[in-house]
């Protein structure tokens, strides 16, 4: 079962096959539970979210018809749980800051024109670190929009219907998490580089 | 003469999103040509979002195999249990209403039309047997109403025309 597409598990499972289910899991859970931390920030919380994410998956199986890969799917799930977790707990809070600045040099205040990557000399899994230290400090409200257009691709419109905002809300969130996350990793330091 | 505005950073950002409709976005890449800081903040957002993707943290799940899928199954296991039990429940109760119940008017007349026609031990004015007792004095022009769940009946009873008049009504049209 271990050397199986996707595609052939997920059909055994929709046949009612629990055996396939489980080598699904097994395949993907690292990244479902990885999705909902980065969004909710809480490890049991995110593990209770990707794990209510598979059981509600096994229900709506028959309903997936292979518009998109299963893991997309699946990751709208798990996202949508986990949008939903933050709503109920009125944790949709955004930055003390203003979110749309229409003064531009209030925005330079926020980054230097010129952004050098101070990440340039660390190594890959420092940088990842780097980067999760960051955004942990986002709000969920900017860290959310920034989750789902980098790193799932999702296009403004499809932010704003999974989100409940506007367009416009989605770009002034964007690009204020975007900057945001900028300022904070230009605070960095390679602990090795001398300063 | 005035230096043009700069784009809106905002839209900027859409451009480099490949958000913008074409026309706009062939506008703005006309404008960036001539504002280097509309262009500098374009690449630098570009270069921002390929250094987000290309390290997206990683956080590995701390629970075994088998720990994490048992409260998975065990989920599972509960929903399909409770629309188990929903099924054996729901359906029995519907079709009861559904089979029993245009049955049930008829017959329930018929019953209770037998009853007080031939049932009880009184005698009717005109020789035939009402609901009363025999020792009890025969009560004329009154009415029995039997409330269920399902339905409601009235019977009334009226000695002088020697009639009995049975009213039958299915609660949930009420």
């Amino acid at each position: 079962m271990a050397g199986m597409p996707d595609e052939v598990l997920v059909k055994a499972a929709q046949q009612g096959d629990m055996a396939s289910f489980e080598e699904l899991v097994a395949r993907h859970r690292d990244k479902m539970y990885a999705r909902a931390f980065s969004i909710v920030r809480n490890e049991e919380e995110a593990m209770d979210l990707s794990q209510e994410a598979w059981i509600k998956a096994w229900q709506r199986l028959r309903q997936f018809e292979g518009e998109s890969s299963f893991t997309t799917w699946l990751t709208r799930i798990t996202i949508n749980l986990c949008l939903d977790q933050l709503r109920r707990n009125q944790r949709f809070r955004t930055d003390p800051l203003p979110e749309s600045q229409d003064d531009p040099a209030a925005w330079e205040r926020l980054l230097p024109p010129v952004w050098t990557n101070p990440t340039e000399r660390l190594e890959r899994h420092e940088i990842r670190q780097r980067i999760d230290e960051a955004m942990a400090q986002l709000s969920e409200a900017h860290r959310t929009v920034l989750i789902l257009h980098e790193f799932e691709g999702l296009e403004y419109k499809e932010i704003a219907e999974h989100v409940g905002i506007s367009i416009g809300t989605v770009m002034s969130r964007l690009f204020y998490a975007r900057r945001r996350l900028a300022q904070l990793l230009a605070g960095l330091r390679n602990p090795s580089q001398p300063t | 003469m005035n230096a043009p505005r700069s784009p809106d950073p905002e839209r900027v950002q859409a451009w480099v999103d490949g958000e913008l409709p074409e026309t706009e976005a062939r506008e703005l890449a006309r404008q960036l040509e001539q504002d280097p800081t509309s262009r500098a903040l374009a690449e630098n957002l570009r270069d921002f979002s390929r250094l987000l993707r290309e390290h997206e943290p990683v956080h590995p799940l701390a629970e075994s195999r088998d720990f994490y899928w048992s409260k998975i199954r065990r989920g599972i296991e509960a929903q399909e249990a409770a629309a188990a039990r929903a099924e054996t429940t729901t359906p029995v109760r519907v079709s009861w209403r559904r089979w029993f119940l245009p049955w049930a008017l008829p017959a329930g007349a018929a019953l209770l039309a037998a009853a007080l026609y031939l049932g009880g031990p009184g005698s009717h004015p005109s020789g035939r047997q009402t609901h009363a007792k025999a020792n009890e004095p025969v009560m004329t022009d009154h009415e029995v109403e039997s409330p269920s769940e399902e339905m409601t009946t009235v019977t009334f009873y009226s000695a002088q025309d020697g009639m009995t008049v049975v009213w039958l009504g299915r609660v949930d049209l009420i």
